[in-house]
């Protein structure tokens, strides 16, 4: 139960009472025509701005508090408002008050750690979030051309299909697809996960998952893994879960960016996960169709391309000039002071389609919004491979510039050891019958596609990911049998962290794997192999 | 109450009529009598509005009440309205009228809030202090409500001036409630 500060109480009081008689408020009234589906249709606030937070002061939720909403139809002679809250309280007749602010949210450093909804409200138990907030609009401009650069820095997922042929840079919109039960949660929350060996840097990725329409019980499950993972501490949960109004779940990815952005204009890196945009557009739709805005393709309103492309053209790798990023565009006044270049917004949307349709209308608009898209196969996943990306559908048109020295080249083979065995898959049941070539080839595609499998919530690091590649392009791995590979992986990256602590510590800040430690990479995958084929000897 | 656009678009047509003619004072007359008329028989106000009742009826009622009673522009006016079928909008007609005359004249309607009954003099000093500050002539309707607790709200259009101890006490219990911990 909250409570009243004591030692506060006497100053407020002393303050008011100071000033008591002598200033009259002034604000602006309408009053509630009709309401009914969490919309309210509202006669007067002639002076009313799109987008305005409004509050009706008679209209008390269950809480005891008003009920807020935001005006999103300015008409002729009406005013058609979403409501955040129950609509039951509100009756014809309401007051409804301006607030004379955008709707926005109160962010700070202090929602690390934190599940928020989509107003900044806290909803972890934990009272309101500490510290000192600036209030970010959930509505904002994108940053304009010249402040913006191009994706240059890696951020390093931790998996090691997209690390190495699907890279995602820092300020890039890659877009996780695939149908219901394909594991899009999993790759957000390993690569949220990973981030933990970034916050020791100088350029930590604080993170942000944005829980649109999702049950309460998955959202509970999310934190708590990361929670275990101790990947709390730098991630904020924005939940709107699929109990929240249709206008919450609307808003709820703008806050996310809203917060992101809160990092992005400091000069700090941010990765936000938009989980999932497909029922964010749903509960676009709903509000639209009740504001009577004419329905399109599939009944989703005219805009709901712009919707996605404002959202996501928020995300940016801001100039790394403090001169020219303190000119940036439609930037809050209390935030100016603290504006600094080099920061950075990386959104990861996911796109949840219907038994792999992503040629309906969500899905290819979003597609065509984001720098690439990893694309999940449930075929994949249920043959065991898993994360089950799909990597011959899967592409990052921009993250290629991103990625590490070493990793780029070892992941050009890798890709081309993958295209040869993918044409050829068809042909591996006729078996001893093909030319040794061929056999060849199978038999290395075959060992890549087992060694990019990796359990959940176990994100490799970048100079274990090279050390892994290198072993493969090698074409040591082709001794072993498929089902060996995994336990070749656990040993050898043991090794060779033991061995080369210092070595791997140098590979993982430069990205720059030398000579001589690759040939001393390739001694140790020798002697593993050795030492697995001699236990599986004698074992028979 | 919400007036529609047709309704709006007799008034403004009325009015214009009116101002050709130079009868604006007595068709106000006209208007005034017949929403007075409305207001206080609240069957007339279900009847006209009634969509099972014949128009034929409608048409007789009206001029049964109204012939004897309003000008000859007035009358005509309804006869239009009878022959449109759009005697169901008469109510909100009149009060569109009264807005646009409102702002012909350069009258505004301001609703002042008060505890305590105020006296005659301080009526008339609110009055003119608004005028002053509005540079209109003010149609000033005085409410009593002794929930407000004291103090003095006035409401001119959208925008409402608060200095009600209700609205104090309230803002200091918002004031409270966010430095809780």
């Amino acid at each position: 139960m909250s409570q009243v500060r004591p030692d506060e109480v006497s100053a407020i009081l002393r303050k008011q009472l100071s000033g008591f008689d002598n200033e009259a408020d002034v604000y602006d009234v309408g009053t509630v025509l009709e309401v009914g589906d969490g919309i309210a249709r509202v006669y007067g606030l002639s002076k009313v701005q799109a987008g305005e937070l409004v509050e009706l002061p008679d209209s008390l939720d269950d809480a005891g508090e008003p009920v807020r909403g935001m005006v999103l139809n300015l008409e002729e002679d009406n005013v058609g408002i979403v409501l955040f809250g129950s609509d039951s309280a509100v009756e014809e007749g309401h007051t409804v008050k301006r607030t004379k602010e955008i709707a926005s949210l109160e962010v700070g450093d202090g929602v690390l750690g934190r599940v928020v909804d989509p107003l900044g409200r806290s909803i972890d138990g934990k009272g309101p979030v500490s510290g000192e907030t600036i209030t970010m609009p959930l509505e904002r401009k994108a940053p304009g051309v010249i402040y913006r650069e191009p994706v240059s820095q890696p951020l390093q997922t931790g998996i090691k299909a997209i690390d190495t042929l699907i890279p995602i840079g820092r300020g890039q919109r890659e877009l996780i697809i695939g149908d219901r039960q394909t594991g899009k949660t999993s790759i957000a929350i390993d690569t949220i996960i990973n981030q933990k060996q970034t916050q020791k840097s100088d350029k930590p990725v604080y993170c942000i998952y944005v829980a649109v329409g999702q049950k309460g019980s998955t959202i509970a499950q999310v934190r708590k893994a990361l929670e275990e993972n101790g990947a709390l501490e730098y991630t904020t949960i924005v939940a709107a879960p699929a109990s929240a109004s249709a206008p919450m779940r609307f808003i709820a990815p703008f806050a996310g960016a809203a917060i992101g952005e809160y990092f992005r204009d400091t000069g700090r890196d941010a990765l936000v996960i938009y989980d999932d945009l497909s029922k964010q557009a749903v509960a676009y739709r709903e509000v639209s169709l009740l504001l009577k805005r004419p329905p399109g393709r599939e009944a989703y309103p005219g805009d709901v391309f712009y919707l996605h492309s404002r959202l996501l053209e928020r995300a940016a790798k801001i100039i790394d000039s403090d001169n020219v990023a303190q000119q940036m565009n439609n930037v809050p006044e209390s935030l100016k002071p603290r504006l600094k270049g080099g920061g950075s917004l990386t959104a990861l949307p996911v796109i949840e389609t219907q038994a792999g349709d992503v040629s309906a209308y969500i899905p290819t608009n979003v597609i065509s919004i984001t720098d690439g898209q990893i694309f999940l196969d449930v075929d994949l996943f249920n043959s065991g491979v898993r994360p089950a990306i799909d990597v011959g559908t899967s592409v990052s048109r921009v993250g290629g510039s991103a990625q590490v020295k070493s990793m780029k080249k070892l992941a050009g083979t890798m890709k081309l050891d993958l295209a040869q065995y993918r044409e050829l898959e068809a042909f591996a049941k006729f078996g001893s019958d093909l030319d040794p070539t061929t056999q060849r080839q199978l038999k290395r595609g075959e060992r890549t596609v087992e060694l990019l499998k990796q359990d959940i919530y176990s994100p490799l690091p970048v100079e274990q990911q090279i050390a892994l590649l290198h072993a493969n392009n090698e074409g040591l791995l082709d001794r072993l049998s498929v089902d060996e590979i995994s336990d070749f992986e656990k040993n050898y990256l043991e090794t060779v962290s033991v061995k080369f602590e210092d070595e791997m510590e140098e590979v993982g800040k430069t990205g720059r794997l030398g000579d001589d430690l690759a040939e001393k990479f390739t001694e140790v995958a020798k002697t593993t192999i050795d030492q697995i084929l001699a236990s599986e000897s004698e074992e028979a | 109450m919400q007036i529609s656009k047709a309704a709006r678009r007799y008034a403004t047509a009325l009015l214009q009529l009116a101002i050709e003619r130079d009868e604006v004072q007595v068709i106000l007359n006209d208007v005034q009598f017949i929403r007075n008329t409305l207001q206080d028989s609240r069957d007339l106000t279900l009847f006209l509005r009634s969509p099972i009742i014949n128009r034929d009826d409608k048409h007789a009622v009206l001029e049964k009440l109204f012939r004897e009673e309003v000008q000859e522009l007035t009358y005509l006016f309804l006869k239009l309205m009878a022959r449109k079928d759009r005697e169901n909008l008469l109510e909100q007609i009149v009060e569109a009228f009264v807005d646009k005359y409102n702002e012909y004249a350069g009258i505004i309607k301001i609703d002042a809030y008060v505890a305590q009954d105020l006296s005659d003099d301080q009526a008339t000093e609110l009055k003119n202090a608004l005028e002053k500050e509005t540079q209109k002539k003010v149609d000033l309707k005085i409410k009593k409500d002794t929930s407000l607790k004291g103090g003095l709200a006035v409401r001119i259009k959208d925008t409402v001036i608060d200095g009600t101890v209700k609205h104090k006490i309230n803002q200091l219990e918002s004031l409270f409630s966010e430095s809780t911990v």
